[in-house]
């Protein structure tokens, strides 16, 4: 097979060409560095947020204190003096908002759409996405987004403060534009996630390489096909949900207003119609990247193919069943929360799967303990744990006791936390050779997993016991007995603050460094036989020359145990 | 049966007339113990959610979680071992060790496929039956239940006991007051709203709900059966004081409640006459006692019962102990050693004023009683609930 040669698509150089680019590639690490950066901005966010909660003035005596009308405690770097911002908590209440609003929108999702971008047209054999420019368009809508919703701090009244939830009637409440810069951030955001999610369609199912049926296709690119599907899905739903809140607020329409005929409870099913699936938009793309990182370093094959694909897509399915469980508190029928309950417990048993099929797939094999093999293992543990807090507060009658304490803060930053960004860090220390041709440094990378294991730890193991004492979420102020609970949750925080510091360090050395990376840097061609390591490090523009030849590894079979080249 | 009941309500009337011919003063003792029972400044060290259940739902609540947290923790653990086996059994000793080569097995796969869903069946039934129950509040409601009123406003609660006309109790005094239910009575709480949404919580009943703006109502129950005070706050983000929309609740004896529903129908006037006391001063006392003792006069004229009395001397005994309680908060959380010091001597005044003018305040009702001599309490208001009738003559 010959190809006609090549366009060039080079038109420009320098930076004008990173913002001209339609490159998969190129678009892939605009987006990596766009989550990367967020990612800080983010975690100062919940710098800001921790530092008050360390602080002994936010005690509950000085809550006391000021229900009396003694209104002389500092509480704080929030408190009313001494503030560091602003003279109340609200100041406070803006940081959880932005820092929920930010790492979800602008870190994870984007983060996870990098990898897609970089490495799923190359796993599948493509030359590019289906539609570069729509894919460029996807990218660059996500810059006004986050403008939109940072700048919002600067003015009157600043940023939205009613929690990255926005539930009315608070929401619609608030007082200057900082609400409406969110919702309009949030229809960026959502319609850049729709666009990047019909794209990522489109492409896996037209433009797989000749011969790659669905189930050869790698599990990667089976993850992010099913989270396209849901992005797709469910993005429109929170565009319809935030856009009630901004009729209410500017156009008076009282949709969600119990007093002009509205429902209040409305927002929330539709909100959560979308947040809940979005849970598994950012944690699917993560579960299939990991198994080839599994298979890859226990130099064996994927156990289970044909189950992990079923799985994620029951995931996906159920994943759109189960939102109410995050408000049983609202007053349901019994019948529904009953459902909701059921439902939200089935969830575990594909996740089930999943976690022992990625024990079996490490089963018999040779590990080599490399930095995204180690974010990888670490991942189970703690993905595991976060799991379990889960399924206890599926339990209705349990949830009512546990509902909108730390402890659901602690479960789900198990899973963000402890799960997405280990993943993405896992995939970044695995396919950053290839998406760079620079190798990132093992002694730095193995350092941060170090941290960052012990810090998830610390950090959300003591935001469960806080939880289960009774402490509310989203408050400035508790009761002095967690307050040593509060300083160690703080104390995990800066951990894993230097982990992603140490990461961030280690990405910046590498792009100072000679491109030199091996095509298969982490010599695992001979059993994965996948494409990415078939090309060079960084892959050329267009990826192949030629019209890649089709996969000489069927997931479904065995018979290519006895590894061959894939060039052959 | 109306007829029984009424004879007996005009019996126990003529008994209690018979009784008030002796001024009917209730010993100090009494008052300061009703003052500390529902002092809204009471501290107690937070009760865990899963440690101290205060309610029948919340022992079960409490029981369901650890049996499902046994049933699940196997599939805690196993991964985590398993983990472990794999990580110490098959790390890469560079022996030259093929790697296996199996990339299915289908038996295993339905084995840990089919066991989490018997687990899950397992546990959802007797989730599911307290789902149900935890929801009914008409179907569990008895007759003599209580019902409380639950109204959320950035950030204070009020409540209204509708079978009690007039009884609503706040936020009062710069302190947010707390709800007294009745040991072994169950409650059944209406929850709404004036503002935005707000989530009323005491977790050692093992209650949480949404209160929404008006007319939507939100509903729960439970039988409270441990007496004590019990914390709680706001658990959805309200605004800017969110984290210090504090509430508290005290479940008392039924002797004790109905004192409670008998002191606080009678606050206003009672506190009337306490703010004239607290006005008296050492320097002026002989010009004051004239004005107070026609305030008592005024208080007793219509209604000279038992309960009455009890109200004025329990609210004597809250509004010093409430000066004080302010005077403590500030030796406990000021930073100032001034303010301290100033804070210190204010608490011995108040103290020492106390114990000077509350015998005042008692003489003054003795003599006022008898002067005015025996006369039977009116009937009381007509009530929804028999026990409120006679709740309100025994106090």
């Amino acid at each position: 097979m010959s190809a006609a040669p090549l366009p060039e698509i080079k038109r420009y150089s320098g930076v004008l060409d990173w913002i001209s680019t339609v490159d998969h590639k190129k678009i892939g690490l605009m987006y990596f560095w766009f989550a990367f950066i967020f990612g800080l901005v983010g975690g100062g966010l919940a710098g800001a947020i921790r530092l008050q909660l360390a602080s002994p003035a936010a005690v509950w005596e000085y809550v006391q204190a000021a229900a009396m009308g003694l209104r002389e405690s500092p509480g704080g770097l929030f408190g009313t003096e001494n503030a560091l911002f602003s003279q109340s908590y609200t100041t406070f209440n803006q940081m959880t908002t932005m820092h929920a609003s930010v790492m979800i929108f602008f870190v994870i999702i984007p983060a996870f759409a990098a990898f897609g971008n970089y490495i799923v047209p190359i796993m599948i054999g493509a030359r590019d996405m289906a539609f570069p420019k729509m894919n460029a368009f996807a990218f660059w809508l996500l810059v006004p987004a986050a403008v939109l919703m940072l700048a919002s701090f600067f003015v009157q009244g600043g940023a939205a403060s009613s929690g990255w939830t926005a539930y009315p009637p608070l929401s619609v409440r608030s007082d200057g534009p900082g609400q409406d810069m969110w919702v309009l951030g949030v229809h960026l955001a959502g319609l850049s996630s729709i666009l990047g999610a019909i794209n990522f369609i489109v492409t896996i199912s037209n433009m797989r390489a000749p011969g790659m049926g669905w189930l050869q296709m790698p599990l990667f690119a089976w993850a992010t096909f099913i989270n396209s599907i849901i992005q797709l899905i469910a993005t429109p739903v929170l565009g319809a949900a935030v856009t009630m809140v901004l009729l209410d607020r500017n156009f008076n329409t009282g949709l969600l207003d119990s007093a002009k005929g509205g429902d209040p409870t409305l927002y929330q099913h539709i909100f959560w119609f979308y947040s809940h699936p979005a849970v598994y938009i950012m944690i699917l793309p993560g579960f299939g990247a990991i198994s080839h990182i599994f298979a890859a370093f226990s130099s064996k094959r994927i156990f289970g193919y044909f189950a992990m694909v079923i799985a994620t897509a029951s995931i996906a399915l159920l994943g759109f069943m189960v939102w109410a469980h995050h408000m049983f508190s609202i007053g349901m029928p019994p019948w529904l929360q009953t459902w909701f309950m059921i439902a939200s417990l089935g969830i575990g048993v594909p996740t089930g799967i999943k976690v022992f099929s990625w024990l079996a797939t490490m089963w018999g094999g040779n590990i080599r303990f490399t930095t995204p093999m180690l974010y990888a293992l670490g991942f189970i543990s703690l993905f595991v744990l976060g799991g379990f807090g889960g399924l206890i507060l599926a339990l209705v009658p349990v949830d009512y006791s546990l509902h909108d304490t730390y402890f659901v803060v602690g479960h789900f930053h198990y899973t963000l936390v402890g799960g997405s960004v280990m993943l993405l860090f896992a995939s970044t220390f695995y396919w950053w050779p290839k998406m760079t041709g620079r190798m990132l440094n093992e002694v730095a990378g193995r350092t941060s997993f170090v941290f960052m294991f012990i810090g998830v730890m610390v950090t959300f193991g003591t935001m469960h016991v806080s939880g289960a004492m009774g402490m509310a979420r989203r408050i400035g102020v508790y009761r002095e007995e967690f307050i040593w609970l509060n300083q160690l949750t703080t104390a995990g925080y800066l951990m894993t603050a230097i982990a992603a510091l140490i990461v961030f360090g280690a990405l910046i050395a590498s792009m100072l460094r000679k491109a030199d990376a091996k095509d298969d840097p982490w010599e695992v061609n001979d059993i994965q036989q996948s494409f990415e390591w078939a090309i060079s490090s960084p892959p050329p523009a267009y990826n192949f020359e030629h019209v890649p030849p089709i996969p000489v590894l069927d997931p479904m079979k065995h018979g290519h145990d006895e590894a061959k080249p894939a060039s052959t | 049966m109306l007829l029984i009941r009424s004879l007996i309500v005009v019996l126990a009337l003529s008994i209690l007339g018979l009784a008030a011919a002796e001024p009917a003063l209730a010993d100090a003792e009494r008052v300061d113990a009703l003052v500390e029972l529902f002092d809204p400044n009471t501290q107690i060290p937070i009760e865990n959610t899963f440690q101290n259940p205060a309610s029948e739902l919340a022992e079960e609540v409490q029981s369901g979680a650890w049996f499902s947290f046994l049933l699940f923790l196997p599939f805690l653990i196993l991964p985590q071992v398993l983990l472990l086996v794999v990580i110490f059994k098959f790390r890469d000793r560079k022996d030259g060790r093929k790697p296996a080569t199996f990339i299915h097995n289908n038996k295993l796969e339905i084995f840990w496929t089919a066991l989490p869903v018997v687990v899950v069946i397992i546990v959802a039934i007797p989730m599911t039956q307290l789902v149900y129950k935890m929801d009914l509040p008409a179907a569990n409601a008895d007759q003599d239940g209580l019902t409380v009123v639950v109204i959320g406003k950035q950030f204070q609660w009020k409540y209204e006991y509708p079978q009690y006309p007039g009884l609503k109790v706040g936020y009062a005094d710069g302190r947010q007051q707390p709800v007294v239910l009745q040991k072994d009575r169950m409650v059944t709480l209406q929850f709404t709203s004036e503002d935005v949404n707000h989530a009323w919580s005491v977790p050692a009943f093992g209650v949480k709900k949404d209160c929404f703006p008006a007319p939507r109502f939100n509903y729960a129950w439970f039988t409270p059966t441990r007496t004590g005070f019990f914390d709680g706050q706001c658990y959805e983000l309200c605004g800017e004081d969110h984290g210090r929309m504090v509430l508290s609740a005290v479940v008392a004896e039924e002797a004790d409640f109905k004192a409670w529903v008998n002191i606080q129908s009678n606050s206003l006037d009672a506190r009337d006459v306490v703010e004239l006391l607290r006005k008296t001063d050492d320097s002026q006392l002989g010009e004051d006692v004239a004005a107070l003792s026609q305030a008592v006069t005024d208080y007793f004229a219509d209604d000279r019962s038992a309960g009455r009395t009890l109200a004025l001397q329990y609210w004597a005994g809250y509004s010093y102990n409430l000066d004080v309680g302010d005077q403590e908060k500030i030796l406990h959380t000021s930073r100032e050693n001034e303010r301290k010091a100033s804070a210190e001597v204010e608490a011995t005044r108040i103290r020492a004023l106390a114990t000077e003018q509350r015998p005042v305040l008692d003489n003054l009702i003795k003599t006022t009683l008898s002067r005015l001599g025996a006369k039977p309490a009116p009937a009381v208001e007509p009530t929804t609930s028999p026990t409120v009738a006679s709740g309100q003559q025994e106090g």
